[in-house]
C-alpha cells in the first residue's frame, strides 16, 4: 500500500505541475504591452512608415491614381493592372479600392497606438517621447488627408463642397467602436489641421531628432500643412506654413545640373523634406509590385506615358524634365513605348527608389500660388524659381494657369495631377484618344471620388456610399 | 519447439492429476481477450449457483472441486467452458461472439463496455478491415463503412491528407476534422509537409496499417464526452495492437501492387487536333480578312492565312516541320502502374505478468505522376507488465521516418504534372532528336516539366516518435487510478531546389530553400475509475479524467540564390539574396471531465458527463467552457414481455443530448499583436493581428436511435436520427477597415446539421464452412446556416466568385451567374439576367449572380459490403457512394475554353474539339471557337456552366483470398498462410457524364482548401495488390 501511495504522489506531482494556459508570444507582443520606453515608441511610430511605403499606398497606388485619372499617362493593359483606374470605371467591389482604403487606416492605427501610449520606464527621455508622439500626429494627419483626397466628395458636383461627406477620422486603436461615421469635408480638414498643430507643439524643432528626412520633421509638418491648405484654398495658412519651411534655410531647389541625379539617388537630397525610404533589404521594398516596375518593368510596365504629353504639357527645349534621361522611348521585346525613365528608377534586384512625398519645389509652388491673391509680384518671383532651375522659359505672370502648368511639369509622374485638376475645377481632358480610356471626365463628375469599398458598406453600419455608386 | 512444450505440459498435468483429491479448492485466473483483461465477466460453476464476476483486471476467484466445469460468459463473447483439474489457476481467453468485434466497444480512454451497457453511438472497424487496406492512410478504410462519415482525399499522392466529415460541416472557420486519439491520447493532426504548395503529409502517414487493432468512430454526445469539447466533430480512436500471453507469435505480411488514377481525366488534344481547333478559331474570327492577304475566305486557306499574317509562329513551326506530336502526360509525366510495396512483421507474446508486441514495417509507394514518391520505415513496441498485485505498467513506443518527394500540386503550378498535362503544347517536343531534354521550348512561357520534375527537388524527411506510458493502479476495491504521460516529437525537414539551367530556377540562377520544423507535444492525464454494484441490480461506474496538453512548434528556414554549379545545392553555395527565418509558437489545453454510467439490471441505462475545458487559443477571460451530456437507453429485449417474442434478440431504444465546443482555430488570434519589420534599415514594430475576443464555438449534439438484433442476431442494425447545431460559430469575419484590419476571428455563426442514419447487417448463410454476410449503411444530411452576422439585417457574405454564406442555405452554397447554354443561332455564350431565368445575355457583365440551389456538401452517403467465406476461401467487396451535391470543375475555364489564341499557346481537352458550336441551329455544349473575342473569352468565366453533379458510386474494395492451414504447414511450424488479391477503387461510376475528373473533392472549407472544386492534384488512385500473410 505504501508503494501505491508513492506512485500516486509521484504521478500527481508530475501531472499537476503545469496547467498554465497563457500562450507564449515569441515572435510578436501585444499592443497593450509593447511601449515601455522611448525606443519602443520610436519602433511603433516607424512601423507606420512601413505601411505608408507599401504598394497599396504611397509605394505605388496613390501615386498612380493621381497620374492615371488625368492627362499624363495611361494603363496599357500589359499585365492587366490599373485598367479600371485608367478608364475610371472603378466599382465598390474593386480590390485595389479596398486596399487603398485599408492601408492608410493601418498606418493610422500604428500612430494611434503611439499617441495613446504612456512609456513608464525609468529615465524615459521625455523630449523623445514628445517628439515621436508629435510625429504620430503628423502621420495621422497625412493619412487622413490622403484618404480624403480619394474618398471625400469635396469635388463631386452637388454634394455640398466642404459640407459634403468626408471620411471617418480615427483617433484611437481598438476603441471598441463598431461603427465609424463619415465627418464632413470641413470637419475632416479641421481635424487634420488640429493634428498638424499638435504635432508642431509636441515636436522638437531643432537637433538630431528633427533632422532625418525619412521621418516626419517639423519642416515636413509645415510643408504638409501648406499642401492641405492649398488643396482647400486656405491661402493664408499656406503662406504661413510655406514661410516656416523657407525661413528654416535648410532646403534648396534642386539645380538643373543635378535634377536627374536627384531622382537617381538612393536616399534624400537637399530638396527632400520628407521621403519614404525604400531599402534593398528583404521586406523593406515593394519588389515587383513597386512604383518603378509599374512604370517600366518588362513584364508589368502598365503605366505608359501619353504620346502627346511632352507637347501638351508645354515643355520647351532644354527643359531637363523632358530630357531623354527623364522621358524617352524604351524598346523591350520588339515593342517601343514612351516611358518615365527619370523618376523612381531603381529596378531589380534592389528596388530601392525612395518615395519623394514632400519636396522643397512643392513648397515654393504652393507659396507662389498662395501669394497670387495678396502679392502677385512676389508670386511670380517664387514661381520662376522653378523654371530657372530647369532650363525652362520663365513665366511673365503668376496666373493659376501658369502655376498649374508648372506643377504639371515639375511633379510629373509623382501623383499630383488629378488633385490639381480637381481642386481648380478643371475637366480631365483627352490629349491622346487612342491611349486614354476614360474618354475625358467633366469636373464635378461622381468619378472624381472613389466608391466606398463594398467591404466597408458591409461592415460599417454608419457608412454612406458615395454619390453615383448606387446603394449596393 | 512449441509442440514439444505442449507435450511436456500434458505429461505434467497427467502426472499431477493422479495425485489429486476431489476436494474444494480456490481457483483463480484472469479472463481476457485480444484487447486485454475483461472486467465483469461471469464465472459460474456449472450445475450450481456458485458464481462470481471478474474484477477490473479480469481476475476471478472461485471455489470449485476438481472436475467441476467452469463456465465463463460475457456479453458479446463466446462462452468458454473449462474443467477444473489439478491446477489452481486457469486463465481464460475469450473470443468475440456473433459479429466479430461489434458488440464490445472500446470507448473513451480505452475503456471497454458492451453495447448493452452504454448509450453512446460507436462504430468499430476492426483490424480485419484496416490492415488489409493498402492505402497509406488507414482512415481511408472508413469510407463506406461508417454511416454519416464522408471522407475525401486532398490528393491521391501517397501519404497525403485525408479530410473526414462526421455528420456534416459544423464550423465555417474552425476545424471540421474529427479528433484523432491514438491509444487514449489525442494525436497532433495537420500537415507535416514542409511546404503548403507541395503534396501534404498526413499525421497518419507514419503509422503502419498492420499495427492497428481497430478504428473506432464516436459520433454522439455521450460517446465523445470523455474528450470534452475536443470531440465536437466526432472522434476517431486508433487502438494499436498489444501483446498477448503465450509463446512468441510471428506474423509476416507483404503486399505488392500497381496503381493508376481511379478516374482517367479528360484527354488533352494531340498535335493534329490542336491544329484543327486553332484553324477553326482563326477561320471563325478572321475569314473576312483572308482576301486582304490575297486569299479566298475558305477554311482550306486558314493555314496559309495564319502563316502569312504571322498570327502564330508556333503553328507555322508545327505545320512546316514533321508534325511530331508530344503526349506529355502519357509518354513523359505519367508514372503508369505506379508500384506500391509494403512489408510488415510483428512478434508478440508474454507470460502471466508481462506481454509484449514489437513490429517493423516498410512502405515504398510511388504516385501516378513522376517525381512523387513515398518511403516509410516504421516500428512500434508495446509492453504491459503487472509490477505488483496492484500496479500494472503500460508502455508504448512508436517511431517512423518518411521520405517523400512531393509534387507542386496544392495550387496553380505548371511544374505539377497533372496540371501541365493540359497546358503543355503537343507541338513542342519533350526531348530532342538525340534524346536530350528539350530546353528551348519555343512558343510557350512554360518550362519543360518533364525536365524539372527530374532535376528539381521538393523533399520532405519526417521523423516522428510517440511515447506513451501509464500505470493502472488498483487503489481499493472497485477503485482504479491511471496516470498517463505521453510525448510526441516530430522533426520535419524540407528541401526545395530549383535548378539554374531551366524552369523556375533559371532567372535567379538556382534557388534553394530549406526548413526544419520541430514539434514537441506532451499530454499528462489522470483517470480515476470507480465501479460499484449495489442490491445486485444497480450498476454504477464513475470516472474522473483530467488532462493537460501542451503543443510547441519550432521553425527555422533559410534560402538563397545564385549558384555557381547545378550540382552544388546547399545554401552555403548560394551567394545571393540569402534569407533566414525562425519562429516559435505554442498552445495548451486543459480538461476536467466527470463521467457517470449507471444501469439498472442492464435494462435501463443512463450516461451523464460534465466537462470543463480551457484552451489557450481564446481570450484569457473567455478561455474556459463548460459542457455536459446525458444519454439514456432502454434494453427492451430484457423486458419480460419480450420473452415471448423469440425472434428478437436485441431491441434497444436510446437517446442522447449534449453540448460541445470547438477550439480548432489558429493560435493567438484573440491577441492584438505587434510583430517586427524594417524601415529605413532599422527594426520597427508592425501591427500583426487585430485580435477580437474569441471564445468557444458551442453546439449541441442530439440523437435518438433504435438498435435491433433479430433471428439469433443474424440480422442486426440501427436507425438513428441526429440533429446537431452550432452557436457562436467561429468565423474569420469582416470588420470595418477603420480598425486598420479587414478581418478578425469572431464568434457569430449559427447553423445545423440533421439527418437519418441506417445500418443493416445480415448473415445470410452462417454455417461452419460457409458464411455469407451482407451489410450496408445509408445516411442523409441536411445542413443549413441560420446566422452569419451580428449586424441586424445582414444575411450573407459572398465567398469569392462562386460561393456564398447565406442564412437559409447550406453552409457553403453555390452562387454565381447562371449559364443558359450556347446560342444555337451564332454559338455565343448565354447567361440568365434575371433570377426567374426568362431573359438571357451574351455579355458576361450583365450576367447577375444567383443561387444555384446546390451545395458542394453531399446530402446522402453510404456503403454496401459483402463477405463470403467458404472453407478456406474468401471473397469480399465494399461499395461506397455519395451524392445530392454539385461540384465545380475549376480548371474548365482554361482547359475547355473556346479561346483560340489561348489554346494556341497552351492546349485544351478533346471536349472542345467535339463540343464547340459549328453550325447555326446546333445545340452545342461549348461556344463557337474564336481567336480572341471578348464575348467568347468571357464564356470561360465563373458560372454554373462548370457545375457538375457530384453523385458517384465507387467499388472501393474487392478481394479474393485463400488461407492455407494444412497439417503440412503446421508441421513446418507455421500457423497459417494466406494469399489475397485485392483491388481498390477499381470502378467509379459518375452520374454526370460531363464530369471527366474524379468526383471525390474536398468537402471541408476550414482546412484552408476550398471545398467542392475539382483540382489538378494527384487524383484518387485505383490499385491492384497481391498480399501474402504468414503467421508462425
Amino acid at each position: 500500500m505504501k508503494k501505491i501511495f508513492l506512485y500516486i504522489i509521484f504521478s500527481v506531482s508530475i501531472l499537476s505541475c503545469s496547467d498554465e494556459l497563457d500562450p507564449t508570444l515569441a515572435d510578436s507582443t501585444t499592443t497593450e504591452t509593447y511601449i515601455f520606453n522611448a525606443t519602443d515608441l520610436r519602433q511603433v511610430v516607424s512601423g507606420a512608415y512601413t505601411y505608408m511605403g507599401q504598394s497599396a499606398y504611397w509605394g505605388r497606388d496613390y501615386i498612380i491614381f493621381g497620374e492615371l485619372r488625368a492627362d499624363n499617362v495611361f494603363a496599357n493593359n500589359n499585365s492587366g493592372r490599373f485598367v479600371s483606374f485608367g478608364d475610371m470605371s472603378y466599382t465598390p467591389g474593386n480590390g485595389q479600392v479596398l486596399s487603398a482604403y485599408e492601408r492608410p487606416y493601418r498606418a493610422i492605427a500604428q500612430a494611434n497606438i503611439a499617441i495613446a501610449s504612456n512609456p513608464t520606464a525609468p529615465n524615459t527621455n521625455a523630449q523623445m517621447v514628445s517628439h515621436y508622439k508629435g510625429e504620430a500626429h503628423a502621420i495621422r494627419a497625412l493619412c487622413h488627408f490622403d484618404l480624403l483626397r480619394l474618398f471625400g466628395q469635396q469635388y463631386v458636383a452637388g454634394q455640398g463642397g466642404q459640407n459634403a461627406l468626408g471620411i471617418p477620422y480615427v483617433t484611437a486603436y481598438k476603441s471598441g467602436a463598431t461603427s465609424f461615421p463619415r465627418l464632413s469635408v470641413a470637419q475632416t480638414k479641421e481635424r487634420i489641421y488640429q493634428d498638424l498643430d499638435t504635432a508642431l507643439s509636441l515636436m522638437s524643432s531643432t537637433g538630431s531628432l528633427n533632422s532625418n528626412k525619412a521621418f516626419m520633421t517639423t519642416h515636413a509638418v509645415n510643408a504638409l500643412k501648406a499642401r492641405v491648405a492649398v488643396y482647400f484654398g486656405d491661402y493664408e495658412i499656406a503662406r504661413t506654413s510655406c514661410e516656416a519651411v523657407i525661413n528654416s534655410g535648410l532646403f534648396t531647389i534642386t539645380p538643373q545640373a543635378s535634377y536627374v541625379s536627384y531622382w537617381n539617388t538612393v536616399g534624400s537630397g537637399p530638396a527632400s523634406i520628407f521621403d519614404i525610404a525604400q531599402n534593398a533589404l528583404a521586406g523593406q521594398n515593394n519588389g515587383i509590385d513597386g512604383i518603378s516596375n509599374i512604370y517600366r518593368g518588362p513584364a508589368y510596365g502598365d503605366i505608359q506615358v501619353l504620346q502627346n504629353l511632352v507637347v501638351d504639357a508645354g515643355f520647351t527645349t532644354g527643359d531637363v524634365r523632358a530630357s531623354t534621361a527623364m522621358i524617352d522611348n524604351q524598346t523591350i521585346g520588339g515593342v517601343t513605348r514612351l516611358r518615365n525613365l527619370g523618376k523612381f528608377t531603381r529596378m531589380a534586384p534592389s528596388w530601392d527608389s525612395w518615395i519623394r512625398v514632400l519636396r522643397y519645389e512643392e513648397v515654393i509652388l504652393n507659396y507662389a500660388e498662395a501669394l497670387i491673391p495678396v502679392n502677385p509680384g512676389q508670386a511670380l518671383v517664387e514661381l520662376n524659381k522653378i523654371p530657372s532651375n530647369r532650363g525652362a522659359v520663365a513665366y511673365t505672370a503668376a496666373t493659376m494657369d501658369n502655376i498649374l502648368a508648372e506643377r504639371r511639369k515639375e511633379f510629373l509622374f509623382e501623383g499630383f495631377r488629378f488633385d490639381d485638376l480637381a481642386r481648380t475645377g478643371r475637366n480631365i481632358s483627352v490629349i491622346s484618344s487612342l491611349e486614354q480610356t476614360h474618354g475625358g471626365v467633366t469636373s464635378g463628375s461622381y468619378k472624381f471620388a472613389f466608391p466606398i469599398p463594398q467591404h466597408e458598406m458591409n461592415t460599417n453600419p454608419a457608412m454612406v456610399q458615395n454619390f453615383g455608386y448606387g446603394n449596393n | 519447439m512449441r509442440s514439444k512444450f505442449k507435450w511436456i505440459f500434458t505429461l505434467l498435468v497427467a502426472f499431477t492429476m493422479q495425485f489429486s483429491f476431489a476436494q474444494e479448492k480456490t481457483v483463480t485466473g484472469v479472463v481476457s481477450d485480444e484487447l486485454g483483461p475483461i472486467a465483469g465477466a461471469n464465472v459460474v460453476v456449472k450445475g450450481t449457483t456458485r458464481g462470481t464476476t471478474t474484477d477490473f483486471d479480469g481476475k476471478y476467484t472461485i471455489s470449485a472441486k476438481q472436475n467441476d466445469v467452469l463456465e465463463v460468459s460475457y456479453t458479446g463473447k463466446k462462452t468458454v467452458s473449462l474443467t477444473v483439474g489439478a491446477a489452481n489457476s486457469y486463465n481464460v481467453s475469450m473470443k468475440d461472439d456473433v459479429v466479430e468485434g461489434k458488440d464490445v466497444v472500446v470507448v473513451g480512454y480505452g475503456k471497454k463496455v458492451t453495447r448493452n451497457e452504454y448509450t453512446g453511438n460507436v462504430v468499430t472497424v476492426a483490424a480485419k478491415e484496416i490492415s488489409k487496406t493498402t492505402f497509406t492512410d488507414p482512415t481511408q478504410a472508413l469510407q463506406g463503412r461508417v454511416a454519416g462519415l464522408q471522407a475525401a482525399t486532398s490528393s491521391g499522392s501517397p501519404g497525403a491528407q485525408q479530410t473526414i466529415l462526421i455528420r456534416g460541416i459544423n464550423s465555417l472557420s474552425a476545424t471540421n476534422q474529427p479528433l484523432y486519439v491514438i491509444d487514449g491520447v489525442p494525436m497532433t493532426s495537420g500537415n507535416f509537409a514542409g511546404s503548403n504548395s507541395t503534396t501534404s503529409m498526413s499525421h497518419m502517414a507514419g503509422l503502419s496499417n498492420d499495427d492497428i487493432e481497430s478504428l473506432v468512430v464516436l459520433k454522439d454526445a455521450v460517446a465523445i464526452a470523455p474528450y470534452g469539447a475536443a470531440g465536437a466533430n466526432g472522434v476517431i480512436l486508433i487502438n494499436t495492437k498489444r501483446g498477448k500471453q503465450g509463446d512468441a507469435k510471428f506474423s509476416f505480411s507483404s503486399s505488392y501492387g500497381f496503381q493508376n488514377n481511379a478516374v482517367a481525366g479528360a484527354t488533352p488534344l494531340n498535335g493534329a487536333q490542336k491544329q484543327q481547333v486553332v484553324e477553326r478559331s482563326v477561320f471563325n474570327s478572321f475569314a473576312s480578312q483572308y482576301p486582304s492577304l490575297g486569299l479566298a475566305a475558305t477554311f482550306e486557306n486558314t493555314g496559309a492565312f495564319i502563316n502569312a499574317a504571322g498570327l502564330s509562329p508556333q503553328y507555322t513551326d508545327w505545320v512546316q516541320n514533321p508534325r511530331q506530336t508530344t503526349d506529355w502526360y502519357e509518354d513523359y509525366l505519367r508514372n503508369k502502374d505506379a508500384a506500391t510495396r509494403i512489408v510488415d512483421m510483428n512478434v508478440s507474446g508474454g507470460n502471466e505478468k508481462t506481454n509484449y508486441y514489437a513490429s517493423v514495417g516498410l512502405n515504398d509507394t510511388e504516385a501516378t505522376v513522376i517525381g512523387n514518391d513515398f518511403k516509410r520505415i516504421s516500428g512500434s513496441f508495446k509492453l504491459n507488465s503487472q509490477l505488483t498485485s496492484k500496479v500494472k505498467l503500460n508502455l508504448g513506443v512508436t517511431g517512423s521516418n518518411i521520405k517523400n518527394n512531393g509534387s507542386l500540386e496544392n495550387g496553380a503550378f505548371f511544374s505539377n504534372g497533372n496540371l501541365s498535362r493540359y497546358f503543355m503544347s503537343p507541338w513542342i517536343p519533350a526531348v530532342n532528336a538525340d534524346g536530350s531534354p528539350n530546353l528551348v521550348m519555343n512558343g510557350t512561357s512554360l518550362h519543360n516539366t518533364f525536365y524539372t520534375a527530374e532535376k528539381d527537388i521538393r523533399r520532405n524527411d519526417i521523423t516522428r516518435g510517440i511515447v506513451n506510458a501509464s500505470l493502472d493502479i488498483n487503489l481499493f476495491k472497485n477503485f482504479t487510478y491511471r496516470p498517463l504521460v505521453s510525448a510526441d516529437y516530430s522533426l520535419s525537414t524540407y528541401k526545395e531546389w530549383r535548378n539554374p539551367l531551366h524552369g523556375d530556377g533559371l532567372q535567379p540562377n538556382g534557388y534553394v530553400f530549406e526548413s526544419d520544423s520541430r514539434s514537441f507535444n506532451y499530454t499528462l492525464q489522470n483517470q480515476l475509475d470507480y465501479k460499484y454494484t449495489f442490491k445486485e441490480k444497480h450498476n454504477i461506474n464513475l470516472g474522473v479524467i483530467t488532462e493537460f496538453t501542451k503543443f510547441k512548434d519550432f521553425y527555422l528556414s533559410a534560402s538563397g540564390t545564385g549558384f555557381i554549379k547545378p550540382f552544388l545545392q546547399n545554401i552555403s553555395n548560394a551567394p545571393l539574396t540569402p534569407t533566414a527565418f525562425s519562429s516559435f509558437s505554442d498552445r495548451a489545453s486543459v480538461r476536467y471531465v466527470g463521467l457517470l454510467n449507471y444501469n439498472f439490471n442492464k435494462k435501463y441505462l443512463l450516461d451523464a458527463s460534465f466537462a470543463r475545458q480551457g484552451d489557450s487559443r481564446f481570450t484569457e477571460e473567455l478561455r474556459y467552457g463548460n459542457f455536459y451530456s446525458v444519454g439514456a437507453a432502454w434494453n427492451i429485449h430484457q423486458e419480460s414481455f419480450m420473452e415471448s417474442v423469440k425472434f428478437v434478440n436485441e431491441l434497444r431504444l436510446k437517446g442522447s443530448y449534449g453540448t460541445t465546443g470547438n477550439a480548432g482555430i489558429g493560435r493567438n488570434l484573440f491577441q492584438s499583436t505587434l510583430g517586427s519589420g524594417g524601415y529605413n534599415g532599422t527594426g520597427v514594430a508592425l501591427l500583426g493581428s487585430f485580435g477580437q475576443n474569441t471564445t468557444w464555438e458551442t453546439g449541441t449534439r442530439q440523437e435518438v436511435s433504435l438498435n435491433y438484433g433479430l433471428f439469433n442476431n443474424r440480422i442486426t442494425g440501427s436507425i438513428t436520427r441526429y440533429h446537431n447545431t452550432t452557436e457562436n460559430g467561429l468565423f474569420n469575419g469582416q470588420i470595418p477597415a477603420e480598425n486598420g484590419f479587414l478581418g478578425a476571428t469572431i464568434n457569430v455563426i449559427e447553423l445545423f446539421n440533421k439527418g437519418y442514419e441506417f445500418e443493416l447487417n445480415a448473415k445470410v448463410i452462417n454455417k461452419e464452412n460457409f458464411k455469407w454476410s451482407v451489410g450496408g449503411n445509408f445516411a442523409t444530411l441536411k445542413n443549413e446556416l441560420t446566422k452569419v452576422s451580428n449586424t441586424p439585417g445582414e444575411t450573407f457574405f459572398n465567398l469569392g466568385a462562386t460561393r456564398r454564406y447565406e442564412v437559409g442555405y447550406p453552409s457553403i452554397a453555390w452562387h454565381m451567374p447562371i449559364w443558359a447554354g450556347v446560342d444555337p443561332a451564332n454559338g455565343d455564350p448565354l447567361w440568365y439576367v434575371d433570377e426567374a431565368r426568362t431573359q438571357t445575355t451574351n455579355t458576361y457583365a450583365q450576367a447577375n449572380r444567383f443561387h444555384t440551389n446546390s451545395s458542394p456538401i453531399p446530402t446522402f452517403s453510404g456503403g454496401l459490403n459483402t463477405n463470403i467465406e467458404f472453407n478456406n476461401f474468401f471473397v469480399e467487396a465494399l461499395v461506397s457512394f455519395q451524392g445530392g451535391n454539385q461540384i465545380y470543375q475549376d480548371w474548365g475555364a482554361y482547359t475547355d475554353a473556346s479561346w483560340g489564341s489561348r489554346i494556341n499557346t497552351f492546349n485544351a481537352t478533346t471536349e472542345i474539339l467535339d463540343g464547340a458550336w459549328t453550325t447555326p441551329g446546333q445545340n452545342a455544349t461549348h461556344p463557337r471557337l474564336a481567336w480572341n473575342d471578348p464575348i467568347i473569352n468571357n464564356a470561360a468565366n465563373a458560372s454554373s456552366r462548370w457545375l457538375r453533379d457530384g453523385d458517384f458510386i465507387r467499388l472501393r474494395d474487392v478481394a479474393v483470398g485463400y488461407t492455407f492451414d494444412s497439417e503440412v504447414l503446421k508441421k513446418a511450424g507455421f500457423t497459417n498462410l494466406r494469399f489475397t488479391l485485392r483491388g481498390s477503387n477499381l470502378v467509379t461510376w459518375v452520374k454526370d457524364d460531363r464530369l471527366k475528373y474524379d468526383p471525390e473533392v474536398l468537402l471541408d472549407n476550414s482546412s484552408g482548401l476550398a471545398a467542392g472544386f475539382t483540382n489538378f492534384a494527384n487524383p484518387p488512385i485505383k490499385q491492384v495488390v497481391f498480399q501474402v500473410n504468414l503467421n508462425f
